[in-house]
């Protein structure tokens, strides 16, 4: 063991060198030492009650017992692991990283690396108690070899339910107290493991992590980075004071205004419990995966912002995610609305959504390896990701109404037919599945193109008959009886509908070619991979976990929903909708019959 | 799940021989009797669906369009009356529109309408199109039964695509 990197170690491992640096002299039992027990150890850590009380009664404080009981985990599990691992083998890093998670840590590693864990671990005999605490001293070098560790790491390594210590880079949180000088001396804090303004506090008792608690700026920006835009902020002050985005440092000249908006929407993911959660998610996948999210803005064609009924919306695509490489790119179009709280809700939703995607993933390429085939078509991939958007969106609406908000609406309302529906929507949907699907996907194919062809029909029936009938509609009535000014939104609406229904057409029909391939191999021998595939997941319970998950968050965006009641378009004033347009339509034909033809406005 | 479902169905709708289908129906239709709880007439391709208890009924699509025959107000059943239905339909602050009395099976069914957007985005990957329900509400001794109509279509529709399909089904309904 280096003594240098033994001097690093921060004060609540001191109980892993109390061999070498004693603590305090160990006697009676600590007041409040067995409260301080909690059942959870028992899983975590493989530490009993029997044994915590054990400790307890020869006087050893309770990080210390905890410590110790990690410690020889970590050793334990990295001998079991070593006995059952198979296949690919991890790096030793790995295996100290999953050791150090504990048992939940341990599973992991046994199930991606090893043979699965059957049953409970061994019960603790006082073994645990009895490890070597030199030996913890050397697992944790080990985990720190090669520069500093990141947070997350520290974070998992040093967390238990009884205590958890606050790890952080800069300057600490309001409040917080800062290490002792004692602690300090202690901990020696080695050269080699301390980064500028890095703080080590310990000692203060917390409640295990939340996944909804707040992340630390800091780890956002290690881990999230944000490109450089092309867009040039003009009028710094007005724009930062609109977006209430406080000040870093003062002015940022060099900053774009894609920039901008992009940190001010990771800053309103915070304010979200929903988006902490994800954010939290992609983080550790990113971290996993060795990677960094990045952001940045691109241009999509045929984009506009348009307000209709009080709503401003983009028209375009909103973001993608390309999961593997960890980025995200939004539509720069976000940077023209004029309202920079319903751009920064929508954004904020369709960031989460898009990092949702990465999450599910990674996070399950890595836990249901064996169903690869299934996950690539399963759709509770983008229908979790349209629940994570819908929440955060809901969560960060305050009270005016905007896109997701509205979709929310069509979600709640259209019930599972919605996610029916939405396999007809695009060549990509078209061939994922429920996991109902799954036990039969021959059917399952067979009823999706059934319903893509009566799209298709329906499609090529509006842009042959109902936008030529409208534009006829709208033209007499506008010309004959001077409506124009309160038709705009619905002229806009046909023309929308006109430029886009082609595009529509040609995706039914790639939807219904894709279709058709899909269920002639299905149907073919060289189909059996994919179809046994689809058929274990539908039977695994474990791979049920995914659509139970979609099904909490579904629930949980009703109640919120409920709670919170979804705002509605404002009608924009003086604009018809097609209910009143109809009705002047009927009257028009019923008093001026002279005005229109079998089918047509003279 | 689903398979169970149907055989379900299967063993709950049997053909009944002598139902006549209404000669007005544009295409093929087959009868109906589904445990002697009513008869109806729907076009022959159109698949069924059982809907599970509590509240029991059974789902005709074309995958596209729909046609459901539910009974609620029964023991444990989802909305014990008619307004509590009806009250579920109005989620997110959708606008149900009362539209008439409707006569159905000999007695007098309330009609309701609602038409609602799904989807969004209109880029590349965006859709969006417009739901259009029809509800149909008729009390048989304390409960009551819900049919119901729906249509997708890429645009809001005065008149939705089937509309006269489902006149025809009304008409051919019969409780019992």
């Amino acid at each position: 063991m280096n003594p240098s990197a033994r001097m690093a170690l921060p004060a609540f491992l001191c109980a892993c060198i109390g061999a070498v640096l004693p603590i305090h002299a160990v006697s009676a039992p600590v007041p409040g030492c067995a409260e301080a027990y909690q059942p959870s150890l028992a899983d975590s850590w493989d530490l009993s009650r029997e044994s915590w009380d054990a400790e307890c009664g020869k006087g050893h404080l309770p990080e210390e017992i905890l410590s110790r009981a990690k410690t020889a985990f970590m050793a334990a599990c990295q001998e079991r692991f070593a006995k059952a691992a198979k296949v690919s083998i991890p790096d030793d890093r790995t295996v100290r990283e999953r050791c150090a998670e504990g048992r939940p840590g341990e599973r992991r590693l046994m199930e991606d690396f090893g043979a699965p864990l059957q049953g409970p671990l061994p019960q603790n005999t006082g073994k645990v108690m009895s490890g070597k605490p030199t030996q913890g001293v050397v697992e944790l070098n080990g985990v720190f070899e090669g520069g500093v560790p990141s947070e997350g790491l520290v974070h998992r390594m040093f967390t238990g339910a009884v205590q958890r210590s606050q790890l952080q880079v800069g300057e600490p949180y309001p409040g917080t107290p800062v290490a002792s000088a004692q602690d300090t001396a202690l901990l020696g804090v080695d050269a080699s493991l301390r980064t500028p303004g890095l703080r080590i506090n310990s000692n203060i008792p917390m409640a295990a992590a939340s996944d909804s608690a707040p992340l630390d700026p800091t780890e956002i920006a290690r881990y999230i980075r944000i490109e450089p835009g092309k867009k040039p902020v003009v009028g710094w002050e007005a724009i930062r004071n609109s977006l209430g985005l406080i000040g870093v440092g003062g002015l940022l000249p060099s900053i774009t205004q894609e920039e901008l908006l992009a940190r001010n929407v990771l800053k309103k993911l915070q304010e979200s419990e929903e988006g902490r959660r994800v954010l939290r998610a992609v983080i550790e996948e990113a971290r996993r995966a060795g990677k960094t999210v990045t952001v940045k803005a691109e241009d999509y064609d045929g984009t506009s912002v348009l307000v209709s009924r009080g709503v401003e919306s983009l028209h375009g695509t909103r973001g993608e995610a390309h999961t593997q490489s960890f980025a995200y790119s939004f539509n720069r179009g976000f940077t023209d609305f004029k309202d920079s709280e319903t751009a920064l809700q929508t954004m904020a939703g369709n960031m989460g959504h898009e990092f949702w995607h990465m999450v599910w993933d990674h996070r399950n390429e890595r836990n249901l390896p064996k169903y690869a085939k299934a996950l690539d078509y399963d759709l509770s991939n983008e229908k979790s990701a349209r629940m994570k958007g819908y929440l955060i969106a809901l969560e960060l609406n305050s009270g005016k109404a905007n896109d997701y908000t509205d979709e929310t609406r069509g979600v709640l309302t259209g019930g599972d037919q919605y996610f029916e529906r939405m396999k007809t929507w695009h060549p990509y949907y078209s061939l994922q599945l429920n996991r109902a699907d799954m036990a039969d996907p021959l059917a399952a194919y067979q009823r999706t193109l059934k319903a893509l062809k009566a799209s298709l029909a329906s499609e090529q029936k509006t842009l042959a008959e109902w936008v030529p009938r409208r534009r006829i509609e709208l033209s007499h009535m506008e010309g004959t009886h001077g409506l124009t000014p309160k038709l705009t939104e619905l002229h806009e609406e046909v023309e929308s509908k006109a430029g886009k229904l082609p595009h529509d057409i040609e995706q039914s029909n790639q939807s219904i070619r894709r279709v058709t391939e899909r269920i002639a191999l299905l149907q073919s021998p060289k189909g059996g991979a994919l179809l046994q595939s689809f058929q274990a997941a539908a039977k695994d319970p474990e791979y049920g976990k995914l659509e139970a998950a979609f099904q909490r968050d579904k629930d949980k965006l009703a109640a919120l929903a409920k709670k919170k009641s979804l705002p509605t378009a404002v009608p924009t004033p003086g604009q018809l909708d097609w209910k009143e347009f109809d009705e002047l339509v009927a009257k028009d034909k019923k008093e001026n019959p002279d005005h229109w033809g079998t089918s047509d406005a003279k | 799940m689903r398979n169970s479902l149907l055989a379900a169905a299967l063993l709950w709708t049997a053909a009944t021989a002598g139902w006549a289908a209404p000669k007005e129906f544009p295409m093929p239709t087959r009868s109906e009797s589904v445990s002697e709880l009513f008869r109806c007439v729907v076009p022959e391709d159109w698949r069924s669906e059982a809907k599970p208890a509590p509240d029991r009924g059974i789902r005709y699509t074309d995958e596209s369009m729909a046609i459901e025959v539910i009974r609620y107000g029964l023991k444990d059943s989802k909305y014990p009356t008619p307004e509590r239905f009806l009250e579920s339909l109005r989620t997110g602050g959708v606008k149900l529109d009362k539209a008439g009395a409707v006569l159905v099976s000999g007695q007098d069914g309330m009609s309701y309408r609602r038409q609602y957007k799904i989807g969004g985005g209109d880029g590349p990957v965006g859709r969006t199109e417009w739901i259009f329900e029809e509800y149909v509400v008729l009390p048989q001794k304390g409960s009551f039964w819900v049919l119901k109509f729906e249509s997708p279509s890429p645009v809001h529709q005065s008149e939705p695509e089937g509309a006269d399909l489902w006149r025809r089904f009304l008409k051919g309904f019969r409780l019992g």
